[in-house]
């Protein structure tokens, strides 16, 4: 197998595959959530990856030296016991499926479909010209295989690895690092080494992103959307977003999807829009210590305005950390008490 | 009914005034050569106390070169939302309490860091035209939508006309966009053939090597590093981050590389020992410059004094 071969199968299992599970498990909920469909599918499209990570950071940090097989199964397995859970979200998965070639009637679409493969060009070209160099992503990197290596994630105060003299600096949830654990662990499967779909994550994410705004202003009006599209991505952060590998993309996602799970839930509370706000709020945690600093922000927000009773604002309060802290919040708490202190040391800008 | 029409003048006026703001902020108070200003704020465009609020502590609204205009067009709404706070949704309450905390989070953690500020602009996109559909009707809404878009991209002319005068004007700025070569070789700037590089030079593959905040070298050798930068002078051991060259002198530092640290080469850019005067002092007086790549990656070797 190539690496352009383990790019692929990576981008259809774990982009593809589990994302449209926690999309149709999603949807499976819709009657209760009254959500738009599309902004929740790809809301559901983003966790494929992220779920990912969370279940090899909770298998590396509760079984040290997990066999590799075991490590590559267990997602497998997550998302097989999702998919089936899924039940009826997978019909309506493939009802919104068959709305899309209708679209191509739509003249505002065709912004979309255009510019979508525009990216996907910028993918490619980015993929097969610019290797890993920038520094932040190298520390993800190189702590991601360190992962692998050791089969353990461990809190420490200092982050050395003895064998290289790699000292990881970074002190953010372990989301992204693990994408790396994940392919350089698919990848070992074939003894091959490659990097291609985590490069790729930072234009996936970005694509998700502008996806996810479009999907929303169309909700109001499809040439609105054009102009909304055109008014996030021309900015040249934005397109740096999108082309420099990084979490950023990663993380912004989240961090949008998150504060609209936030407003649906204060327009009309409910507990099944507090546990999708939760999931997902404590997804843009687990990518960077400023999503945790925002997400404990939103959950705090979140508990004072919510127009409810006050035992029930108790409980869900509970339920919402609670669901918080299992998708990946409990780092930071690993970290503060067992680890490195966190933010609570004297920080170096790199 | 006239209330409303006030409304729709000051969004106009609104629009108007951010175009003016950009066209200021891009052509007059962005500079485009360094001169006598310190190098890393100028990097990071907050060189002068004007700047380093709008890029810095405001840069969620001002940070026209990297993030464009939707910030400011929301700036407007935002502070009204506060005068009008009893009269909003819950919904409204939250959204508005929480951007205002985040600004100020995004503010004083890292604002200066464009990348931290741009986590706002999808929401503030969807706010600002959301916004604009509430205000207008009819064809004005349709003027304005495509207004707001056409700014956004002028925002954009602006900033690239900008990192043009900058590149003709700043003899260090560094870009892929305004590199020669191919695409290739502007896009990677990365140490080319480092193992092969470093046998070249003699280094064997259990020398420990001092890396200046080169992660790459962790990524493509199995070789031995000890973690450094010079920036903060810190080296980044098994039980600590202690200072290099603070509390010692030059010949301290020789010593404690190499008959301490087991450590004899240096693997740095030029761009980088630039960033602290000692270490690249140390350099100059104390070390052998064994190779220098096209992109600037160096490699050192401390002098050999009395057969050590």
């Amino acid at each position: 197998m190539s690496g352009a071969a383990l790019f692929v199968l990576l981008l259809v299992v774990t982009n593809g595959l589990f994302g449209a599970t926690v999309a149709a498990a999603f949807l499976r909920f819709n009657d209760r959530l009254g959500l738009p469909a599309w902004p929740l599918v790809l809301a559901g499209l983003g966790l494929g990856p992220f779920g990912v990570s969370l279940v090899l950071y909770y298998a590396l940090a509760l079984w040290h030296g997990i066999p590799n097989a075991v490590l590559l199964a267990l997602p497998l397995l997550g998302f097989a016991g999702l998919a089936w859970s899924a039940g009826k979200g997978w019909g309506q998965l493939a009802v919104l499926m068959k709305r899309i070639p209708p679209l191509l009637g739509d003249r505002s679409m065709w912004f979309f479909f255009l510019g979508s493969a525009f990216i996907a060009c910028i993918t490619f070209v980015f993929l097969a010209n610019k290797p890993l160099i920038d520094h932040d992503v190298l520390e993800y990197a190189i702590q991601g295989g360190i992962f692998l290596r050791d089969h353990a994630i461990t809190y420490q105060k200092h982050h050395f690895d003895a064998t290289s003299g790699f000292y990881y600096v970074g002190l953010h949830g372990f989301a992204f690092p693990l994408l790396f654990t994940w392919e350089g662990l698919v990848g070992g499967m074939f003894e091959l080494r490659s990097d291609l779909w985590v490069r790729s994550i930072t234009m996936w994410y970005g694509w998700l992103l502008i996806a996810f705004v479009w999907s929303l202003l169309r909700r109001w009006d499809r040439w609105m959307a054009v102009a909304g599209g055109i008014a996030l991505t021309v900015p040249i952060g934005f397109l740096f977003l999108i082309t420099v590998y990084h979490l950023d993309s990663f993380r912004i996602f989240f961090f949008t999807v998150a504060f609209a799970a936030f407003i649906a839930l204060l327009q009309r509370p409910s507990r099944e829009r507090l546990v999708l706000f939760a999931l997902l709020c404590g997804a843009q945690t687990f990518i960077h210590s400023i999503g945790a600093i925002l997400g404990g922000l939103l959950l705090a927000l979140a508990l004072v305005l919510l127009s409810v009773p006050t035992h029930t604002r108790a409980r869900w309060g509970a339920l919402a950390a609670g669901i918080m802290l299992l998708m990946g919040g409990v780092h930071y708490v690993a970290d503060v008490f067992l680890g490195t202190g966190w933010i609570f040391q004297d920080l170096i800008w790199f | 009914m006239e209330h409303t029409r006030t409304i729709r003048r000051i969004a106009w006026a609104l629009l108007l005034a951010v175009v003016a703001l950009t066209a200021l902020y891009h052509l007059r108070w962005l500079p485009v050569a360094r001169g006598d200003l310190d190098p890393a704020l100028f990097s990071r465009g907050i060189a002068t106390p004007l700047l380093l609020w709008l890029n810095g502590y405001l840069a969620t609204f001002f940070n026209f070169q990297y993030l464009g205009v939707m910030g400011a067009l929301c700036l407007v709404p935002l502070i009204a939302g506060i005068f009008i706070w009893k009269r909003l949704e819950p919904w409204q309450r939250g959204g508005l309490a929480f951007v205002w905390l985040a600004v100020a989070v995004i503010g004083v953690f890292g604002g200066f860091n464009y990348r931290y500020a741009l986590t706002l602009q999808p929401l503030f996109t969807v706010a600002g035209f959301a916004l604009a559909w509430r205000i207008f009707e009819g064809r004005e809404r349709s003027g304005y939508i495509a207004a707001m878009a056409t700014v956004c991209f002028f925002s954009t002319v602006l900033a690239m006309e900008h990192r043009q005068r900058t590149w003709h004007a700043e003899p260090t700025f560094s870009s892929p966009d305004t590199k020669p070569g191919t695409l290739k070789e502007r896009l990677d700037q990365g140490p080319q053939d480092l193992d092969g590089m470093l046998k070249a030079n003699g280094v064997a593959p259990t020398d420990t090597v001092l890396v200046n905040n080169l992660p790459i070298w962790y990524y493509v050798t199995q070789r031995p590093g000890v973690y450094y930068w010079c920036g903060s002078d810190q080296l980044f051991l098994a039980d600590g981050k202690p200072f290099l060259f603070r509390g010692r002198d030059e010949e301290q530092v020789d010593h404690y590389l190499v008959d301490s640290l087991h450590c004899r080469y240096i693997f740095s850019t030029e761009e980088y020992n630039g960033y602290q005067r000692a270490f690249q002092d140390f350099l100059d007086r104390r070390t052998d410059l064994l190779y220098t790549d096209a992109h600037g990656h160096t490699l050192h070797r401390v002098k050999d004094t009395f057969n050590r």
